[in-house]
């Protein structure tokens, strides 16, 4: 797979092509929908996996105690409940989200967990970040980028807010590198995962965007490619379960 | 490999979330463990090859596959070495006298030695917050006999079966032989490697010869 090539007004919403005005409120739209039920279905479409790509991300954020976490596009706050025990009462963790409905539940599940003091929370959009420049140690965006109209303004604008030596780590759904993983993993994400989808949220369509989004994403050397082209330095990327999903990591000189 | 980042993390998580609940029910060892907190341990094993971070914390510890950062304490070594030093009565002279290579911070490896090596874990509590306080301390009391009745019973056993297997029977060398065999193994993997690397340089000087000698014939 390589770049998406669309023109400069239009861009790809799943497998069809539209306005970049209008990208941004058809995501929200299907998350608004799928909000409620978000764990839920992570859990049953990935057999539970999705926590093992988010711990293996959290090894490699290399984050200690004191440290300043940016989560972007954090969702129900899976990544942000584990940084907020690792930062400690010094740190700070930042759980963003463009999605109203997402960073609310979020927040609530965050909330009744006990996990409170060193978490704040932000209806912000990747791409222009409301945060000062040089402010955080480590930022993190799982399964977010692929739904991010201007990724590569987002990499910059997380470029930007990242200290010098700070790490961006980018959890997404990618290429698999065998043909016949490949092929099953097709079936599996056109044919059963959208019947999942109608039986627990009654919201087929979402879960076929969800498909259809995890092809039209950039595969593994494109990102790396337009994370060096964002200006992070020392870009390298780890393949899961054979590169369904990967993450890719870069450092701000 | 398809699944081995996975696969890896995943057997982390599972030790990780055992560990965490033996400590539970071990309080005096989770408060000691604090004296140790945000400590990154290194364990680079080098046989089988298997990297773990230990890094205890507020009243949980740590467990990761990978740490992409400095440790401040990195200990490198086979499998059969790390035992030796997790089952030391005196960790300090184990560091010393075996084979496993330390950098950083020795004293924080034998607090957290002689730390581990105290846990006793209390099942008579976990117990009695499920089936009650009567039934649970009976349970308990019973539990800890057979624990103790197992434990001499399995020595006894143990000791009949070495000298049997050992010394009646001679189907097994003794240990000392088993120690001495392993030490020539190694010292001929090491003498061979040497060899091999002899081997590699004179090839090399050979060639380097031969390319100064080609334009003179």
């Amino acid at each position: 797979m390589t770049k998406p090539q669309t023109d400069s007004k239009s861009t790809h919403f799943g497998y069809k092509t539209v306005d970049k005005e209008n990208k941004e409120g058809m995501v929200a739209g299907v998350f608004h929908s799928v909000a409620a039920k978000y764990d839920l279905m992570n859990d049953l479409m990935s057999a539970g996996v999705h926590r093992i790509w988010k711990r293996f991300t959290i090894e490699l954020s290399a984050v200690r105690p004191g440290h300043h976490v940016l989560d972007i596009a954090g969702g129900t706050g899976d990544l942000a409940a584990k940084f907020s025990k690792i930062v400690g009462p010094e740190g700070r963790v930042v759980l963003a989200d463009i999605n109203e409905s997402m960073l609310r539940v979020g927040r609530d599940k965050m909330t009744d967990l006990g996990i409170i003091g060193n978490v704040e929370y932000a209806l912000a959009n990747a791409e222009c970040l409301p945060f000062p420049d040089n402010t955080f140690d480590c930022i993190t965006i799982s399964f977010g980028l692929r739904n991010v109209t201007n990724k590569d303004a987002a990499l910059k604008s997380m470029n930007r807010v990242l200290k010098p030596g700070g790490r961006l780590l980018v959890l997404e759904f990618s290429k698999p590198g065998n043909a016949l993983l490949s092929k099953a993993y097709d079936t599996y994400s056109f044919k059963l995962l959208p019947k999942i989808g109608k039986l627990i949220t009654n919201d087929e369509d979402s879960y076929r965007y969800l498909a259809e989004s995890i092809r039209m994403h950039p595969d593994q050397e494109t990102l790396k490619e337009m994370m060096e082209d964002a200006g992070f330095a020392r870009c390298e990327y780890h393949n899961m379960t054979g590169g369904i999903v990967a993450v890719h990591k870069g450092i701000k000189p | 490999m398809i699944v081995s980042n996975t696969l890896h993390t995943a057997a982390i998580a599972t030790l990780e979330t055992a560990i965490n609940k033996a400590l539970q029910l071990d309080p005096s060892t989770l408060i000691k463990l604090n004296t140790l907190q945000n400590h990154v341990f290194s364990l680079h094993c080098t046989a089988p090859e298997i990297d773990l971070y230990f890094i205890p914390g507020e009243n949980e510890v740590r467990l990761c596959g990978m740490f992409d950062d400095e440790a401040d304490t990195r200990l490198t070594g086979s499998a059969r070495e790390f035992a030796k030093l997790a089952t030391a009565t005196d960790p300090a002279s184990a560091l010393i006298n075996g084979e496993l290579e330390l950098h950083g911070d020795s004293q924080a490896l034998i607090n957290l030695q002689k730390i581990l090596k105290q846990l006793d874990i209390d099942w008579e509590s976990s117990l009695a917050s499920i089936f009650g306080d009567v039934i649970g301390h009976q349970m308990g009391r019973t539990i800890r006999r057979a624990t103790r009745f197992g434990l001499q019973a399995f020595k006894g056993l143990k000791r009949q079966i070495d000298d049997y297997v050992i010394e009646e029977s001679n189907m097994l060398p003794p240990r000392w032989q088993v120690d001495r065999f392993y030490n020539d193994v190694d010292q001929l993997a090491m003498r061979t490697e040497r060899l091999q690397a002899q081997l590699q340089k004179l090839r090399q000087s050979a060639k380097g010869n031969l390319t100064v000698n080609l334009p003179e014939r």
